[in-house]
């Protein structure tokens, strides 16, 4: 149906490389999907922009033919492509919230694609099949949905909308540029097979960007997987995720973390309780003057033990409350009530002077590499900060400083860079190194991997297991990711609506779920069930 | 270990320096900047005498025996011009610290505490700005008797809310960022955190804003003293185009030359803090 050849795309010359896409080729047949993997960089999402016209001034085809329908469809004039581009090739994005106009009624944004495309219906007929196309997409209640604003929605609901509106005049390709990256991984789930269904039902081509190999085995059917612009492997799902023949293929699937539990630890028991939590408490009003409060209770009556070197997994959606428990721990937000005894002592209520000392115990990672290091300091000031400010002398923090950029990988000429000049994964090495120049002997890290690639992520993972073990630090590991807290936790806490819905050692929570929510958790994991090439 | 190669932007990034002189605006600015800088601070050395003194004729057209003329009292313009650049760029100068200061740490106090602390310096802030800014300075003057610390006092009383609301804006979205909190978790104070981690990634807007603010500061100053609200016993460029409006169709260089310091002045310093802008605030750079 769609056949691509030989697709380049320049750079401008400030750029890191000279093609962004370079000598791409593939083909899509009817009711196919193709899925494109790659991480951060790699091409892919500007290699569907390409196809679709949608490039950036910037950016140039150079080279290469893509065919649909015996017309070339990187050299139709603007005006041919207008009638292509959401009739017969739709796309749909990561973030449907700015994909969607905020001032217009879901129903009306779905209409107008009608009213573009079919400007001969009667206001009748496009009512009704909108309705028609809500019902599809299985959104409850499409009369009150058709009404509905998108910041009435949830994600998931917004991407469902976006969907409709995509497929509404069932084209005969869609592309999906990571739809489901920024959903719960229930919400996920359900996507997946909302797309998967819709395409058997109406034989749509769907080409499927996404980072994230289990969702590859979910639902692709093909497999390209992008490396810096090229193609490195293509072939079926199958064969590219179980044998791979390409070395870096081989490195991203090696990267993806196993479902297979860790073995409890049994010496841990011996070990003293370190971390000891009892019914926390913390409840956010947004109250005004004129307006009733909204009140929201982030953690509710959530407790839980740490031995001295476990690592607890707390395990989530977003508004879980699972940040805020984490954040309640190394008190940068106030409980309401309850007790958090670091090694006997209460965080909660010790006064300012006590707390200094409780601070140095426990220290804290951050997800967001950006935001995370102060941009005006040098890597090496922002390490040795701490140490000054708890009495050791310029000169002797420097000298940790140093001699933790290079335990963390970075080494000694990284010191007097500015965070900028280093990549994601670099700064949250910046971040760790920056946490353990207190000597903690807890460390709370807060989804320290879900910004980075997957490759990249499996990197630093081994790195804290590696300062874990030098050092014999406990850890609380926030993550969303069932993949990470099973490779790295000893105990899981999973938290539904600020509550504890279940807590357990890792393998007994993963083998034999209790609460039905963690086994709708357990079972939207993408790929779960897959056998990865260097499984068994 | 296998690491990603890094991206280092630092070294390609221009500098300051072109980054500012690359708006050409910018660099005539600061030329003329200069020049007024420079008489103002020769104006004793080039003009060793009270400004006050009559020196002359009355109304001698300018380029005669004195280079820019003289006034209806005999008193030489040109020597008027120095001693009131002087005058003006000190006013100016000083408001705008006292300003800056009194802006930044309410706005900081406020961004930072969140809370009854912003909602109680917010609505201190939007009581000043209700009050028209130029009215309320002349208010000031009035009832302080004029003086240059009376002018300093009402000219930064009137110009501080926009700093207010500017810094507290920055703070907003900064004290956000996670590296706030991983400086609380090392356990700085609030004081260290404010000025010595934030403070310095908001400096940039801040300058630029400073920058403008001396010229509207000049303005205000020399509005003032038009309206016989300067220090008597200082020469400034508004009280010369107040003594000279009288003369207007005999003696025009009375008030053009000083008017037309003023919009120099004024000019070079917002093309200044436009070049600043362009150097210093790299979202809003042109690409």
């Amino acid at each position: 149906m769609l056949s691509v050849k030989d697709l380049s795309v320049r750079l401008p010359q400030t750029g890191d490389r000279e093609f962004a896409v370079q000598g791409v080729s593939f083909d899509l047949n009817k009711g196919e999907t193709l899925c494109v993997v790659g991480e951060s960089g790699s091409g892919k999402s500007v290699m569907v922009k390409a196809l679709l016209g949608l490039l950036p001034n910037k950016l140039l085809v150079a080279n290469g033919t893509a065919h649909f329908e015996g017309r070339d469809i990187l050299r139709l004039p603007e005006r041919s492509m207008q009638s292509i581009r959401g009739r017969r090739i739709a796309m749909i994005f990561q973030e449907p919230m700015s994909a969607l106009n905020p001032l217009h009624s879901i129903g009306r944004q779905i209409e107008e694609v009608l009213f573009i495309h079919e400007p001969q219906w009667t206001k009748q007929r496009r009512l009704s099949k909108v309705l028609e196309i809500l019902e599809s997409v299985k959104l409850p209640n499409p009369d009150l949905i058709f009404h509905s604003y998108p910041h009435q929605l949830s994600g998931g609901q917004r991407q469902r909308a976006m969907i409709a509106m995509a497929l509404i005049l069932r084209p005969d390709i869609l592309i999906a540029d990571e739809p489901t990256t920024a959903l719960d991984v229930t919400t996920q789930a359900e996507i997946l097979s909302l797309i998967k269904n819709l395409q058997a039902h109406e034989g749509t081509g769907v080409i499927f960007i996404t980072h994230d190999i289990g969702v590859v085995a979910e639902i692709g059917e093909t497999a390209l997987v992008m490396n810096g612009g090229s193609v490195v492997e293509r072939g079926s799902v199958e064969q590219v995720l179980t044998s791979p023949q390409d070395v870096y293929t081989q490195m991203l699937i090696s990267a993806v973390p196993r479902l297979s539990p860790r073995v409890h630890n049994a010496s841990l028991g011996a070990q003293p309780i370190k971390v000891a939590a009892t019914s926390v408490n913390k409840t956010f009003r947004s109250s005004s003057l004129f307006k009733r409060g909204r009140v929201v209770k982030a953690v509710d009556d959530v407790g839980f033990e740490v031995r001295s070197g476990e690592t607890l997994g707390i395990v989530g959606e977003s508004g879980s409350g699972k940040s805020t428990l984490a954040r309640c721990i190394v008190r940068l937000i106030e409980v309401d009530s309850g007790s958090i005894l670091i090694d006997a002592e209460d965080v909660t209520s010790s006064s300012n002077k006590n707390l200094l000392p409780l601070r140095r115990k426990m220290q804290m990672v951050f997800q967001d590499p950006y935001g995370s290091l102060n941009p005006r300091l040098t890597v090496v000031r922002m390490i040795a900060q701490g140490p000054i400010l708890h009495g050791m002398s310029e000169q002797e923090a420097i000298e940790k400083a140093l001699d933790l950029l290079e335990l963390v990988g970075l080494g000694r000429s990284a010191a007097n860079r500015f965070p900028n000049e280093f990549s994601g994964g670099q700064r949250q090495r910046i971040g760790i190194a920056r946490a353990l120049a207190l000597n903690p002997s807890i460390l709370v890290a807060d989804e320290p991997v879900s910004a980075l690639d997957v490759s990249v992520q499996s990197q630093v993972l081994a790195l804290l297991d590696d300062l874990k073990k030098k050092f014999g630090l406990t850890m609380l590991f926030v993550t969303h990711d069932l993949r990470v807290a099973a490779q790295v936790c000893d105990s899981i806490l999973v938290m539904q609506k600020g509550r504890v819905v279940e807590y357990g050692r890792t393998k007994e929570v993963f083998d034999s779920p209790k609460h039905p929510y963690t086994q709708q958790l357990l079972n939207a994991i993408p790929g779960r069930g897959f056998p990865l090439w260097g499984d068994n | 270990m296998m690491l990603e190669t890094s991206a280092s932007e630092q070294s390609a990034a221009p500098t300051f320096r072109k980054l500012f002189f690359r708006n050409k605006g910018a660099s005539i600015g600061l030329v003329i900047f200069l020049v007024i800088a420079f008489l103002a601070l020769a104006a004793p050395i080039l003009f060793p005498f009270d400004p006050f003194s009559n020196v002359g004729a009355p109304f001698e057209k300018p380029f005669s025996s004195f280079l820019l003329g003289t006034d209806q009292l005999g008193r030489d313009v040109a020597a008027g011009l120095a001693h009131g650049a002087r005058t003006s760029l000190l006013l100016a100068l000083l408001a705008t610290f006292v300003s800056l200061c009194v802006g930044t740490l309410l706005g900081c106090l406020s961004g930072y505490y969140g809370g009854w602390v912003d909602q109680l310096l917010m609505r201190i802030t939007e009581f000043f700005q209700t009050i028209p800014s130029f009215v309320f300075a002349i208010v000031l003057v009035a009832i302080m008797q004029p003086s240059i610390e009376s002018i300093v006092i009402a000219i930064a009383v009137v110009t501080w809310p926009p700093i207010a609301r500017l810094v507290r804006g920055e703070m907003l979205t900064i004290r956000r960022r996670e590296f706030v909190e991983a400086c609380i978790c090392l356990g700085m104070r609030d004081a260290q955190i404010i000025f010595r981690e934030i403070l310095p990634n908001i400096l940039s807007p801040i300058i630029v804003t400073g920058s403008l603010m001396v010229a509207t500061a000049i303005l205000i100053e020399s509005a003032l003293a038009f309206l016989g609200l300067g220090d008597p016993n200082i020469m400034s460029w508004g009280f010369m185009i107040g003594a000279g409006r009288s003369f207007l169709r005999d003696a025009w260089w009375l008030c053009a030359i000083p008017g037309l310091a003023i919009l120099l002045t004024v000019l070079s310093i917002n093309l200044i803090g436009e070049g600043l802008n362009d150097a210093l605030n790299p979202r809003l750079r042109k690409m």
